[in-house]
């Protein structure tokens, strides 16, 4: 026979009651008290699955629950009950310390698998089975939002333009197919640069061309633009992005704390190594089409470090980590080495 | 039983372990991760159940009694709807402006259900906590006075939110017995208007620290003989502006975030009536400051490994400073009949980051 003394609440009003609970009657639980005695199978007792050392609770079907402490006997008496929930065995896993250390390494490993290898596979393969066509509207308004705020039409003069959209239009159509539509914009503030915007929309900024010591450089560019499109960066950001920021927000718990400032940390750590993932890809796609060509990628390399230089690059290690490009000395060593290994064939 | 007119002073207490709790969210999340979030109700029930069961008011724990399969059907539908809308604002940015009206008349509902939920599910001395579901009000608070924001140039602000307050509480009741809320719409204006004057003042003071450097660098490259050298401590300079700059804006908006966070929680609690008995809330401005920056860089500098400890550290700092004056012991409160809730529209609430809650 086991005595529990417990607190009890009837269900029906909120005044507590102390009470003991007589266990081991031929398969029956008696509640007595100053002014009651109750009398319950023990198969009709619920309890709830443990957590932490919270008050262990007993729920009978006249809608009364008895609130026990943490006591000696009380597993032996949790043993006579029915069968117990499953997550009874987490609050097992939960208690142990050399558990705790092991799910520790585990939770640390898989997060790091999943944010390295599982959502960018995930992306690459959903991103690929949603057709370009699908971003037509996103684009438009992209490119409509630059002509709105920093671009204005191109001002290179008309026959450099013709020439180069001739050449570009060859190049194009070396590489595989898809829909590029190339613009060329003068955007003061932005400076020397390209960028690709979704459904295959590819913008040179005149700073860019005029920056450019040959036209080589420049199909340089295009086919690291290219390389995003045709690698449809764009998707796979957004399907990335969106599902780490979503991953990171549900472990940390609560979305408007002041811990959720601190996971939009991490949060842009992650999504700048994306990033920078996306540009080596790019890259790489530039560096094998030039040599398919016949030009040297040391033409991309050039005009990189022409770059750097103009806008003041930020080659230090502590901006590193959320860089959104790889640092201009790593690509232009990438390019050198696709560049040194073509000079062997 | 106490005399008339005896007002005790009953103490809240958080009782939770941060090793215990460690444990509970480190399975959470391994759990969660690998089973792609299907996890995430049961996760969030253990959570619940940890955080309630170690709230004590006067020895009795508070209990969180929401199913996780019932957890489980709004968090689908929830993420349905969240995936939709994602997958509508990339394709089609302008389609937000076309969602915001919906969203707007959506928002009420929103707000009832899940205080709907949360009150049923929440249990004191196994009688249950209820919410009326008054959605013509909920309507003209949640829908209607955000649109006279902007028109009002956010004077209205203050009364809205002493407004939304009190419709949490007065429609919220312990058993058979309602809430009341006696904080007057002034107390709030108060309040906004010293965050205000804070808020100028501080970003005066910021701007300066800002300005200085930049005026420096402006001086360092007048074109004298030794133009490089100033020019580099010019540089240095402006960097040195700018970390500074930045950790005093973080700072300046911990401020803001504790003292808005201390003053309307205090306001609230100290106005909440329940049969006679009172309550006091004596959150300081100081103390909830330290208590997130020093929480902030913790989770920084652990990498996330000491959320558990943050979490429980503010929950124990929240109860010691809460008590509830009572006038006559807790025995009296009456069962209420109440019907099943779903779950869908605390979820949809959760997910879209409402922020509703006391």
């Amino acid at each position: 026979m086991i005595r529990l003394p417990a607190f009890r609440y009837d269900g029906q009003t909120s005044a507590q009651q102390e009470v003991e609970l007589v266990f081991g009657v031929a398969g029956k639980v008696l509640i007595s008290g100053e002014s009651m005695q109750k009398s319950f199978q023990l198969t009709e007792i619920k309890t709830k699955p443990r957590v932490g050392r919270l008050r262990m609770q007993f729920i009978f079907p006249d809608g009364s629950m008895c609130e026990v402490e943490d006591h000696p006997e009380l597993d032996a008496v949790l043993a006579l009950l029915p069968k117990p929930s499953w997550q009874n065995v987490i609050h097992k896993i939960e208690n142990r310390l050399w558990a705790i250390a092991l799910m520790l390494l585990l939770a640390v490993t898989v997060l790091f698998a999943v944010i390295q290898y599982g959502i960018p596979a995930g992306a690459k393969y959903v991103a690929f089975k949603i057709p370009l066509e699908m971003e037509r509207q996103m684009g438009r308004d992209a490119l409509s939002l630059f002509d709105k705020t920093i671009c204005g039409p191109s001002q290179l003069d008309a026959s450099r333009k013709a020439q180069l959209e001739a050449r570009f239009l060859q190049a194009l159509q070396q590489m595989e197919p898809t829909q590029i539509q190339l613009h060329f914009r003068d955007c003061g503030t932005l400076g020397a640069n390209a960028f690709a915007l979704p459904s295959g929309i590819i913008v040179f900024t005149d700073a860019m061309v005029n920056m450019a010591k040959n036209d080589n450089e420049l199909i340089g560019v295009l086919a690291h633009e290219v390389g995003h499109v045709v690698n449809r960066h764009i998707m796979r950001h957004v399907l990335q992005d969106s599902v780490t920021g979503l991953l990171l927000v549900l472990l940390t718990g609560d979305i408007g704390s002041a811990s959720s400032f601190a996971a939009a940390i991490p949060t842009m750590l992650v999504q700048a190594k994306f990033s920078r993932d996306f540009e080596t890809e790019s890259d790489d796609y530039a560096a094998r089409f030039l040599q398919r060509q016949g030009i040297s990628p040391i033409h991309l390399a050039n005009l990189l470090q022409r770059l750097a230089a103009e806008h003041g690059d930020e080659e230090s290690a502590s901006t590193g980590f959320l860089s959104t490009h790889p640092l201009t000395t790593e690509r232009v060593k990438r390019l050198n080495l696709v560049t040194d290994r073509g000079g062997d064939k | 039983m106490q005399a008339n007119n005896t007002v005790r002073s009953l103490p809240f207490e958080f009782t939770g372990k941060t090793i215990e709790f460690f444990g509970i969210w480190i399975v959470n999340v391994l759990l969660i991760i690998i089973t792609l979030g299907l996890y995430l109700p049961w996760a969030k029930v253990r959570t619940r159940r940890y955080f309630y069961g170690n709230t004590l008011l006067h020895n009795s724990p508070f209990d969180y009694t929401a199913r996780p399969v019932a957890l489980l059907k709004g968090y689908l539908i929830a993420l349905a709807f969240f995936i939709a809308y994602s997958v509508a604002v990339n394709f089609y940015p302008l389609s937000q402006l076309a969602l915001m009206p919906v969203f707007l008349l959506a928002f009420p509902w929103l707000v009832v259900r899940s205080m709907l939920f949360r009150a049923r599910n929440t249990v004191f001395r196994n009688i249950r906590f209820s919410f009326k579901k008054k959605y013509t009000e909920a309507m003209v608070i949640f829908a209607g006075m955000p649109l006279l924001v902007p028109v009002t140039f956010g004077l209205i602000l203050p009364y809205f939110i002493y407004r939304q307050k009190r419709f949490l509480v007065d429609n919220s009741g312990f058993g058979t017995t309602a809430f009341s809320f006696h904080a007057r719409s002034m107390q709030f204006y108060k309040i906004y208007l010293i965050l205000l004057l804070i808020f100028v003042f501080s970003f005066m003071g910021l701007i300066a620290a800002f300005m200085l450097p930049v005026l420096q660098d402006v001086v360092g490259n007048l074109p004298t003989s030794q133009f490089v050298s100033q020019a580099v401590e010019g540089e240095l300079a402006f960097a040195l502006g700018q970390t500074v700059g930045i950790v005093l804006s973080l700072l300046i908006y911990l401020f803001l975030f504790a003292y808005l966070e201390s003053r309307v929680t205090n306001l609230v609690w100290n106005n909440i009536e329940l049969a006679g008995h009172r309550f006091n809330s004596s959150l300081r401005v100081r103390d909830l400051m330290w208590i997130y920056s020093t929480n902030l860089m913790a989770i920084i500098f652990s990498f996330g490994l000491l959320i558990p400890w943050t979490k429980i550290r503010l929950a124990r700092y929240r109860m010691a400073r809460l008590m509830m004056l009572a006038v006559t012991d807790l025995d009296d409160f009456v069962k209420q009949e109440q019907e099943q809730v779903g779950a869908a529209g605390d979820e949809i609430g959760e997910l879209f980051g409402m922020d509703i809650g006391l």
